[in-house]
């Protein structure tokens, strides 16, 4: 890989990770409403996977969903006002965090059900093959969504149509506060691949090149119409399932030795050590995302809310 | 005019809207090669072939998920729950994702799905096969709703629902499939949300649904001999409603009566009941009255069935109550 | 009764990317259970005094013992107390507790990926591996029952039929710093990422313990070239020419995938021989035994060395049949 991808990988995690890191602030601030849950922690899964996509592929995105839209192509400043509820923001303040989606890069919405997309995913990869595309899609969902009728249903019917789809499960260890190990027998979510008789792998989460690697030869299947795969990421999400989670339910050892194992330092340890990028120039791709983020809170605290009105528009074509 | 069956107009509409748009499929349990579990799509297999009408697995969920999403990168499908009662496997699909989706999303997506499905009871299939679920959908704003009760309406409005840019949910009845009626040949739209005055009367105004609509019909008839006329007003599309022609018959007969299957109790019936009531009620006579399946599971054994549906008879009473 | 063995089973083999690249087969966790479950037996029937398993994140030991139902094993069988959740790195811990505890063998279920750990810290203890990963050279494929028995004669008798594999040690700037059972392969990758390898293009040269016309993986170039048998005391150096091979082998290099590998020269190698990377401008990555793992820097060199100090292996079929041969089986 040439250094100029190398170092948009490092980039893209840097995005994801100073804005949610943003978004937790003023969500304590209480400058955003409702719900936020967070990808800190995450962010190698989305860039790594989403490094293999083209603007017209498509993705389907979690209630996790920051980190994915911002690795697709999703626009910063629009995400931001969205959160804040403002007129501007991607769903004009009818979605919030759950709901956005970017029709125009092939955002097909983040999902406030638990695998939500795992039922809609089959579908944009039906519509693909139909129209003779080569267009792939990316369904992400996490480890608790695989024990949702979607994940069965979805992941069958695109193994029996052969469905450029990629399902991406993004193993963090918890269905909110329920550890894996209570929530199904199965340790490997892969595993469950072979039910559906498609190839199913285990790749580190946190290694955002692993990830590339893996989502990159299960992309090359989806457009070769060999069918589907199933990819597991063993990740860890640093923050609660939702901000102000209390987080009873795991161990501070647990987070520490996670934190450890942070995608984006490692990768840029390791980028530096392989004489890719200095630290001085990922300390100015960290300023300048800084900077982006200042930018998109500035555009969405000066944006105008809605004209409540606006709330009986966009629900019929 | 030609005459076709229910089922037979319904096929014509999906086959023209095929032949007119290469982006209509069809997806569903036993469409294909099977025919459908009704015979609706019969044939349509044969034209298309197997990609275009699609044999799913037994997965509801999968069938509309599948449908929401290729809806919205661009197809236009029509999905078929093989009965109503199966929509209760896959609600989060239709009303969480289709209905939501554009709304959630700002206006910027499109979700142009068909979903086609049959009601009602009278062929002893028990609790799981005989419901009318329709007022659930119209509860949940996003949804159109659709409902038939000729093979000319089915014809039109399948047409419109399926050029709709909206989630529509098509409710057919399964004991109109094989009733036949004059269907106009080629291309027939009936834009979605035009009421039809099935009958014109002057006494009693009997807006109906479904079969209720053959029931009033016969209703009417039978009452025409003892010198009471009905107005039958069949909504055919309950979301959007057309109050306009409900509300002017009320003002002609101050009198009215609500058929469906569904069962009364929180029914449609209750909100057509509603509208008039804030809308009419200088216009009303008498009591608005609504017949419609009493509160119990649909049974299985003949007699219990028939004397859980609603039927003529009982339009006649409720009609009688009130001159 | 009399006797102690150990059980190594690594939750994670058989699930990496070569599900994707080549046609490895998957092998979830519930067979590798199963297969617990019989050496389990095998072990009980060789009347083996104590067994001692590692434990893992999916509790392979638990499961095997939970699935024998109401059975009660005639040997103990306790957990290694230790802290898991460390990849391959449990393996390694596993085998030196194992090594100190004075276990008599190590049953070891995974493909050459964790034979290699487990030979990381075992020490002298003998090893029966049961071939569960992708790339198989070193452990065999053979029935969980009949590697439980061999490995419980091994300790009941005291009698088993052993031979030392070979290894190849790595050494860089600091000293020794990781080694390999059949392969090092030296590779122009720069990131470990999902560790297999399957692009021909990025290998610079082979380095093998042995490599056989039969085997699977990257040592089958050396095997279908210039064949080492297991027990010779000799390896073999591959060099890649790309641009002007000498000659162009086609090896199953991982399962179901063939690639021509264009080789420039080749050369046998002794016992303690060693091959000097020298300092290059770029990075390479060195992949041991199938799985990209030792980033040697730019301007850093290596040294692999051909070692005959390898694990002791048990021969499973001498061993089974030296035991018939004094009665074992017999009353």
């Amino acid at each position: 890989m040439e250094k100029e991808k190398l170092v948009d990988l490092y980039r893209q995690m840097v995005r994801v990770r100073q804005f949610e890191t943003k978004v937790s602030e003023l969500f304590a601030q209480g400058k955003i409403p409702g719900f936020v849950h967070l990808y800190i922690g995450e962010e190698a899964t989305a860039v790594g996977a989403c490094a293999n996509l083209r603007p017209d592929d498509y993705i389907t995105s979690t209630h996790r969903g920051h980190g994915h839209c911002l690795a697709k192509g999703g626009d910063m400043k629009l995400m931001m006002a969205e959160l804040f509820g403002k007129k501007t923001g991607y769903c004009k303040g009818k979605g919030g965090s759950m709901h956005i989606a970017d029709m125009d890069v092939g955002i097909l919405g983040a999902n406030g059900i638990v695998g939500g997309g795992l039922g809609i995913a089959p579908g944009a990869g039906l519509s693909a093959k139909l129209r003779g595309t080569d267009q792939v899609t990316a369904c992400f969902f996490g480890d608790g969504a695989s024990n949702q009728t979607t994940f069965h249903e979805g992941i069958n019917i695109a193994s029996i149509w052969r469905l450029p789809v990629i399902f991406i499960c993004e193993n963090n260890q918890y269905g909110i506060s329920l550890h894996q190990s209570k929530h199904q027998r199965v340790a490997d979510v892969a595993d469950r691949a072979v039910a559906y008789g498609i190839p199913g792998v285990v790749v580190d989460g946190n290694d955002v090149m692993a990830v590339y690697e893996a989502v990159g030869e299960a992309v090359k299947r989806a457009r070769a119409g060999e069918g589907p795969t199933l990819i597991e990421a063993k990740t860890y999400r640093w923050h609660g399932h939702f901000e102000g989670d209390p987080t009873v339910y795991r161990s501070e050892k647990e987070l520490a030795e996670w934190k450890e194992r942070c995608p984006i330092l490692r990768f840029g340890k390791h980028l530096v050590e392989m004489g890719v990028a200095t630290e001085q120039e990922l300390d100015t791709i960290k300023a300048e995302v800084d900077n982006e983020v200042e930018e998109a809170v500035r555009f969405a605290e000066e944006s105008p809310l809605p004209v409540p009105e606006e709330a009986l528009e966009d629900i019929y074509a | 005019m030609r005459q076709l069956s229910y089922s037979e107009a319904i096929r014509e509409a999906l086959r023209l809207e095929m032949r007119r748009d290469s982006n209509v499929f069809i997806l569903g349990e036993d469409v294909g090669q099977f025919g459908g579990c009704f015979g609706v799509t019969g044939d349509l297999w044969k034209e298309f072939g197997e990609d275009r009408v699609r044999d799913t697995p037994i997965s509801e969920t999968a069938i509309i998920g599948t449908a929401v999403g290729a809806a919205v990168t661009g197809m236009r499908p029509v999905a078929e729950i093989m009965f109503c009662d199966f929509l209760t496997v896959c609600m989060d699909q239709l009303v969480n994702q289709a209905a939501k989706m554009r709304y959630m999303f700002g206006g910027k997506a499109v979700v142009p799905l068909t979903v086609r499905t049959p009601v009602g009871g009278g062929i002893s299939a028990a609790a799981q096969h005989s419901q009318s679920l329709e007022a659930w959908f119209t509860h949940v704003p996003g949804l159109k709703v659709v409902m038939p009760s000729t093979a000319a309406d089915a014809k039109g409005l399948l047409t419109a629902a399926i050029r709709d840019d909206n989630p529509v949910m098509f409710f057919e009845h399964k004991l109109l499939y094989p009733v036949k009626g004059d269907v106009p040949e080629g291309e027939y739209v009936i834009p979605l949300g035009q009421a039809d005055v099935k009958r014109e009367g002057s006494d009693v105004t009997v807006i109906a649904t479904s079969i209720m609509v053959n029931r009033a019909l016969e209703a009417a008839e039978a009452l025409a001999a003892e010198g009471i006329s009905l107005e039958v007003i069949d909504p055919r599309t309950l979301v959007p409603l057309d109050e306009e022609t409900i509300l002017a018959s009320v003002e002609k007969t101050g009198r009215v009566v609500i058929a469906h299957e569904a069962v009364t109790r929180s029914g449609f019936g209750a909100e057509i009941a509603a509208i008039i009531a804030e809308k009419a009620l200088d216009y009303l006579d008498a009591p608005i009255k609504r017949v419609g399946s009493k509160p119990a599971p649909i049974p299985f054994s003949g007699v219990l069935e028939q004397f859980v549906l609603p039927g003529s008879q009982d339009i006649i009473a409720a009609v009688k109550e009130l001159v | 009764m009399k006797g102690k063995v150990g059980i190594i089973a690594n939750p994670a083999s058989g699930k990496d990317i070569r599900r994707l690249v080549a046609f490895g087969s998957v092998f979830d966790n519930e067979e590798k259970v199963s297969i617990v479950r019989r050496i389990l037996l095998g072990l009980e029937a060789a009347d083996v005094e104590e067994i001692i398993i590692m434990p893992d994140t999916y509790g392979i030991g638990e499961r095997a013992l939970e699935g024998l139902g109401k059975r009660r094993l005639k040997p103990q069988v306790e957990l290694l107390e230790m802290e898991i959740g460390h990849g391959g790195a449990d393996s390694t811990l596993a085998a030196q507790k194992m090594q100190a505890i004075s276990v008599a063998a190590i049953v070891v279920l995974g493909g050459d990926g964790t034979c290699r750990a487990v030979a990381k810290g075992c020490g002298e203890v003998p090893l029966v591996p049961v071939s569960t990963g992708t790339n198989n050279v070193f452990p065999e494929m053979i029935e969980g029952t009949i590697a439980g028995l061999a490995a419980g004669i091994v300790a009941v008798t005291g009698a088993g039929m052993l031979r030392r594999a070979k290894k190849l040690d790595i050494y860089g700037p600091e000293g020794w710093r990781d080694l390999a059972l059949v392969d090092v392969v030296v590779t122009k990758e720069t990131f470990i990422a999902s560790r297999a390898l399957w692009d021909m293009d990025r290998i610079e040269s082979i380095i093998v313990t042995r490599g056989e016309p039969d085997t699977i993986g990257l040592s089958a170039v050396a095997g279908c070239l210039s064949p080492v048998a297991p027990q010779e005391a000799a390896g073999l150096y591959l060099e890649l020419n790309h641009e002007k091979p000498t000659v162009t082998v086609l090896a199953p290099v991982a399962p179901g995938l063939f690639s021509p590998v264009p080789v420039g020269t080749w050369q046998r190698l002794t016992l303690n021989e060693q091959i000097v990377l020298g300092a290059s401008g770029n990075p390479r990555l060195l992949a041991l035994d199938g799985e990209r793992e030792v980033l040697v820097r730019a301007g850093e060199e290596a040294r692999i060395v051909l070692s005959a100090e390898g694990p002791f292996v048990v021969d499973i079929a001498g061993t089974l049949r030296r035991a018939q041969s004094q009665g074992f089986f017999t009353r």
